[in-house]
């Protein structure tokens, strides 16, 4: 019986991942304030080397812990995506952080916590699991937030997010409660089968997996569970927002994917239902706020809402296109988010943070590049061929036709036109507008400016030959169903 | 024997105690992170009555992980509004406006 | 072993790129020597074709799968058969020849960079549309020129007129963009394929004649419009606003060219339903003749050329319909020659009287600039088909004479006859009014450096020899063309013996008779008596100002309407308050509910909980 080995080997991304978080926090404890680039280094090998493992157990499928723990193609593919996500996180903010005296053991440890987090979230096969998991990515989450101590903005940031959080996490708790009596079990695999006997039309079911959805949209962020996400986001420090718009977005997925479907797969009929009127008020509500910003890290913490209701479509749809296609989003998003924050740390500097939509005014004549690549990351956010948000959408709504919600994908481009005009303002103010004079950019920092344009790149390359990725991501959702 | 419907609607009362007093307070944020206590524990009971109905102990040992993790949460959460204070001088929930729109 | 395919559009894509990034840094000398580098290096590749491995069997360079959903499913693949080989050469070498020709020609004009950008843009749409093998990516090529070309055409936008001309070249041609599109929506939806490789097969042996009929006429309003054929021809003229090397670009390398290449690229879907290619030949011919008569009575020694096109186009179309797209082909390589050295030549002319168009104010050129006289006299011996020493003598005249062989061909031939004859009669008296006579006092100095003397002399010398590729049948002398084409296109009908001695007889006394026209036509006009004064064929048979009148016209009394009428009455409100000022403001109204307070988000939460509860309860069971 595979289910009843212990199958350790399995878990050894996880367990390095955990064993060099700590190893970095210890470290740095013994080294001095000058040579805090140990820590930072150690990280960029931890991170590095779980990214050689996890693509070592490519391939590989099974449980272990007892049938806790879940080894598919779509843990690998997930896991390792978070994994680069994070290492582009570290590489964007390193002068960032050193800049503002945030250049320390514990924002790393933080980090690879929230990672670990994550990681576990894609593997668990327990409801159990996935919390711990969960928790373990939001409380990192909450430090990194306002790990600024001095800044009053992280720290009410932080504040909200954590109140607002623990509501969602008491949410989701309580319909894990709910879910648990109903099927007398936490394992997903048997609470399938249990479902089957129980049938969609049960009251009790009905309310778990309302609870259960309300937790997931507010980790998500999509409306009207969102009302955290842009006060966190312009609050936090750039790199943490970088992070929180890339790594969570995919670990959430898993989520939604281990407990919806893995486990929940015969309540579809309800949670489908509640996740169409999610996908209506995130699309109307991300669209049309972010147009009355001013702000660009609020605007994206919009554009996220919004984004995550594209995403959502995809779950509408319920297929295995459909969920292929969300997670497809979801890593397109990732690298997009990662590549629009990424652009704003790269252009900040002390004292400056490079995060008024009018602070990019005249950047095509101060800065060609970085007005270029922005002009890739907005295009692809707005989902303008040839870049890989155009795709994104693409796969979305093709799954959403197939699956028969032609007015739902109607209503979904209409709102990808709408959301189109502040992206293209962004341009506007960026490539159009007289470039101010008072304004100087930090952009002096090489790693960042590499990582940068490799990622923005990458949207347009992966834009024109979108084949290997779109193969990638679908074949990690191979056999889901 | 108290029967299981008993147990799941002190529960609900509980959990639904714990939502009020997170959004009617306008006073204090120590209160909120009381009342999220309480919608922990609501938790915990749906959890234990469970648990005991169904003579699996898999409840309970969810229970056990989930007052550790609210322990760290309560932790962090203080620690946060301790900086916040120290920044705000005041935890009073009307005055954390800075961020919106 | 083709996968260097790619370098040909990738050139100049470079190009483009690399000026619209650093052009700011390099300067506009240096932005148009990398421009012209660009065309060059693709033409070297183009070059590497015909002394390699030849386009026999057709060269595939597969690049990618660009998408695949469902199953649509395009591939990126270039292919490179003799008849595309044509198409890039000319594209790649005379668009070379143009951007060396502009170095002097533009040198400090006002938006140098710009210029260059688009113009390496629009070689590199040019040969992506040419080397497509799918209809998806030529429909990008397609778009992409249509687009060069507005930006292009209104290159001198700060003169209201110019800015005007390139939208009614913009409009026009997006009419033919969409009407191509629909047509390959329903060639796909048809048989599920965009490769052009595949579909033509399928054609042939799946007919679905409605469906092909409508397919091909949609098609063919995409290639009219682009290749400015009546009734779509209205923008030609009217582009003459942008510099004479864009002309000569949009006319002789590009653009225009390209809807008779999709016609040669698709003839055989247009073979698949009867009596569309006889419709062909026929609108060809009339074109060709309606131009020709227009460009007797032009003033604007641009907008004579402008007409001349037109006209000229017609043959190629005209060739294309009788069966004989093979020679279609030729004359488009030989028009391509002499039209880039014709427009080349008249920018230049038009810089000697000081920006002045107006041929009645010039005369005498040839006394202060013999050189640019000798290659403008080849151009005008190509243009009028004088026999034996220009090289339409062996294109033109072969798709004519062709068109007495085919049955039903009377119309086109006498259609084409007549339209020869007028055409040389407007090439001389072009001629006879720039070159002879005496000298106009409005003439400037004006000295054309190596730059400019170059490209010219090699096209004065293909306008003269490029011809003899080809000779009449019976004739002694190489017989490459059609031969060399046959696998793919077929042999043309073409006459032998003594009813092709009579034949060609016949085409060489309409070319003399044309210029006895052009002489006297050229004397009436000095003497202020000219056809110019005939508003019916200047006007271009008031077609243009009818279409306006009939299309756009109503347009605009139906917006007047509207706006006097209805909008008044609350649209105002509906569609300015409604759409932008409703989605901003509702846009504030949502962003204030964001007040910052951490309870109210919770209350927000709670409300959405509810919501999803009442949701799923109202849901029946």
């Amino acid at each position: 019986m595979q289910n009843a080995l212990f199958h350790w080997s399995f878990a050894i991304p996880e367990i390095w991942v955990l064993a060099m978080a700590c190893v970095v926090l210890l470290v740095d404890v013994f080294v001095g304030e000058r040579q805090r680039d140990v820590a930072y280094v150690l990280s960029i090998f931890t991170l590095l080397a779980a990214m050689a493992l996890t693509w070592s157990q490519m391939g590989q499928t099974g449980f272990a812990f007892f049938g806790q723990f879940h080894l598919d193609p779509f843990t690998s593919i997930a896991s390792f995506f978070v994994e680069l996500l994070s290492l582009l996180v570290l590489s964007y903010s390193r002068k960032y952080l050193l800049r503002r005296s945030l250049y320390r053991g514990e924002v790393f440890v933080l980090l690879l916590f929230a990672l670990l987090g994550a990681l576990i979230l894609i593997s668990g096969a327990n409801l159990l699991i996935l919390y711990l998991g969960l928790e373990l990515l939001a409380l990192s989450q909450y430090a990194l937030v306002a790990f600024q101590r001095g800044n009053l903005r992280a720290t009410e940031a932080g504040l909200k997010y954590f109140i607002l959080g623990a509501l969602a996490s008491a949410l989701l708790l309580y319909g894990m409660s709910l879910l648990y009596g109903l099927t007398g079990t936490l394992d997903l695999h048997q609470i399938a089968i249990a479902l089957v006997n129980v049938g969609s039309a049960n009251y009790l079911l009905m309310l778990a997996v309302v609870f259960l959805v309300a937790g997931i949209a507010f980790k998500f962020g999509a409306a009207p569970f969102h009302m955290w996400l842009p006060d966190a986001y312009q609050g936090a420090p750039t790199p943490v927002t970088l992070f929180m718009s890339s790594v969570p977005k995919i670990a959430i997925f898993a989520l939604f994917l281990r407990i919806l479907v893995d486990g929940g797969y015969g309540s579809i009929e309800i949670w489908r239902q509640l996740f169409v009127a999610l996908v209506v008020v995130s699309l109307v509500i991300g669209n049309v706020v972010a147009i009355a910003q001013t702000n660009l890290k609020r605007m994206l913490a919009y554009s996220t809402v919004g984004n995550m209701g594209f995403l959502a479509l995809g779950i509408v749809a319920g297929t295995q296109n459909g969920l292929a296609s969300a997670f497809f989003y979801a890593v397109v998003y990732a690298f997009m988010a990662t590549a629009a924050f990424g652009l704003i740390v790269y252009l900040s500097r002390e004292g400056f943070e490079a995060e008024e939509i009018s602070d990019l005014r005249g950047l095509v004549r101060t800065r060609p590049w970085a007005a270029f690549l922005l002009l890739i990351i907005m295009f692809s956010l707005a989902g303008v061929p040839p870049t890989i948000g155009f795709y994104a959408k693409l796969a979305v709504f093709q799954a959403l036709i197939e699956a028969h919600f032609i007015w739902l994908a109607v209503f979904g481009v209409l709102m990808a036109v709408v959301g189109a005009f502040y992206y293209l303002r962004v341009l506007k103010v960026a490539l159009f507008d007289a470039p101010a004079e008072d304004l100087a950019y930090g952009a002096d920092d090489p790693l960042a400016a590499s990582v940068l344009t490799v990622n923005s790149l990458a949207l347009l390359i992966l834009g024109i030959v979108p084949g290997a990725l779109v193969a990638f991501c679908y074949h990690a959702l191979q056999g889901v169903l | 024997m108290i029967p299981l419907s008993h147990w799941l609607i002190l529960g609900a009362l509980l959990f639904s105690i714990g939502v009020v007093g997170i959004f009617l307070n306008r006073k204090n944020v120590i209160i909120l992170l009381m009342a999220i206590e309480i919608l922990l524990l609501a938790v915990n009971i749906n959890f234990v009555a469970f648990s005991r109905y169904l003579g699996n102990l898999q409840g309970q040992i969810f229970v056990f992980f989930v007052l550790t993790v609210a322990a760290a949460e309560a932790a962090i959460g203080l620690a946060i509004l301790v900086v916040y204070f120290r920044n705000r001088r005041s935890i009073n929930v009307e005055d954390i406006d800075d961020l919106r729109g | 072993m083709t996968e260097w395919l790619f370098l040909i559009p990738g050139f100049p894509l470079l190009g483009a790129l690399i000026n619209a990034l650093f052009g700011e840094r390099l300067g506009p000398r240096w932005c148009g020597r990398l421009a012209a580098t660009m065309p060059l290096l693709s033409s070297l590749v183009v070059l590497a074709i015909w002394l390699g491995p030849g386009a026999e069997p057709a060269l595939l360079d597969r690049l990618w799968t660009w998408m695949a959903v469902g199953d649509f499913r395009v591939d990126l693949t270039l292919r490179v058969d003799d008849v595309t080989l044509v198409m890039i050469s000319i594209a790649s070498f005379v668009g070379f020849l143009i951007h060396l020709f502009s170095q002097q020609y533009l040198r400090g004009d006002y938006g140098e960079r710009r210029y260059y950008f688009y113009l390496n843009l629009f070689v590199a749409g040019m040969l992506i549309l040419t080397m497509a093998n799918n209809l998806l990516l030529l429909y990008l090529g397609w778009e992409t020129v249509g687009l060069c070309s507005y930006a292009l055409i209104s290159h001198w936008y700060r003169e209201p007129e110019n800015a005007w001309a390139g939208r009614k070249a913009f409009v026009v041609t997006r009419i033919g963009d969409t009407t191509l599109l629909l047509g390959i929506f329903l060639l796909f939806a048809q048989y599920h394929t965009l490769s052009i490789s595949t579909l033509l097969p399928l054609v042939t042996a799946q007919p679905a004649p409605a469906l092909l009929l409508a397919a091909s006429i949609l098609i063919l309003i995409g290639a009219y419009a682009k290749s400015a054929q009546f009734p779509f021809h209205i923008w030609l003229p009217d582009s003459m606003a942008g510099p004479s090397t864009v002309s000569a670009l949009i006319h002789a390398a590009t653009m225009v060219t390209a809807g008779v290449y999709l016609c040669i690229r698709l003839l055989g879907l247009f073979a698949a339903v009867p009596g569309m290619l006889e419709a062909i030949a026929v609108l060809g011919a009339w074109t060709a003749f309606f131009a020709a008569s227009c460009g007797l009575a032009q003033v604007d020694v641009k907008r004579v050329l402008a007409y001349s096109t037109i006209s000229q186009l017609g043959y190629m179309f005209m060739g294309v319909g009788i069966g004989a797209p093979s020679l279609g082909l030729f004359h488009l390589l030989v028009h391509a020659c002499f039209k880039a050295l014709l427009f080349m030549a008249s920018g230049a002319i038009i810089l000697i009287y000081a920006d002045d168009h107006d041929i009645r104010h010039m005369g005498g050129l040839k006394y202060r600039q013999p050189f640019l006289r000798w290659t403008f006299l080849a151009g005008v011996f190509a243009l009028a088909a004088v026999p034996l020493i220009s090289a339409a003598f062996y294109s033109k005249d072969a798709i004519i004479n062709a068109s007495f062989l085919v049955a039903g061909g009377g119309v086109p031939y006498a259609l084409g006859l007549s339209g020869a004859v007028l055409t040389a009669g407007y090439a001389f008296r072009l001629y006879f009014l720039v070159f002879e006579g005496k000298p106009s006092e409005l003439e400037g100095p004006y000295q054309m450096g190596w730059g400019m003397k170059i490209p010219l002399a090699l096209l004065a010398a293909a306008s003269i020899g490029i011809g003899w590729l080809q000779f009449p049948p019976g004739w002694p002398g190489p017989h490459l063309w059609v031969h060399w084409l046959a696998p793919e296109l077929g042999l043309p009908p073409r006459p032998i013996g003594l009813e092709g001695g009579l034949l060609t007889l016949v085409g060489a006394l309409a070319t003399f008779l044309g210029i006895a026209l052009g002489y006297w036509a050229a004397r009436r006009e000095r003497a202020g008596r000219g056809l110019s004064r005939w508003r019916f064929l200047a006007s271009g048979w008031w077609i243009d100002g009818t279409i306006l009148r009939l299309f756009p016209a109503p347009f605009y009394a139906l917006g007047r309407l509207l706006r006097g009428g209805v909008e008044n009455l609350g649209v105002q409100g509906l569609a300015q308050g409604g759409l932008r000022d409703g989605l901003r403001l509702s846009a504030y109204a949502l962003a204030r509910g964001e007040n910052g307070l951490a309870s109210r988000y919770a209350v927000s939460m709670i409300a959405g909980l509810l919501l999803l509860l009442l949701l799923i309860w109202s849901w029946p069971l």
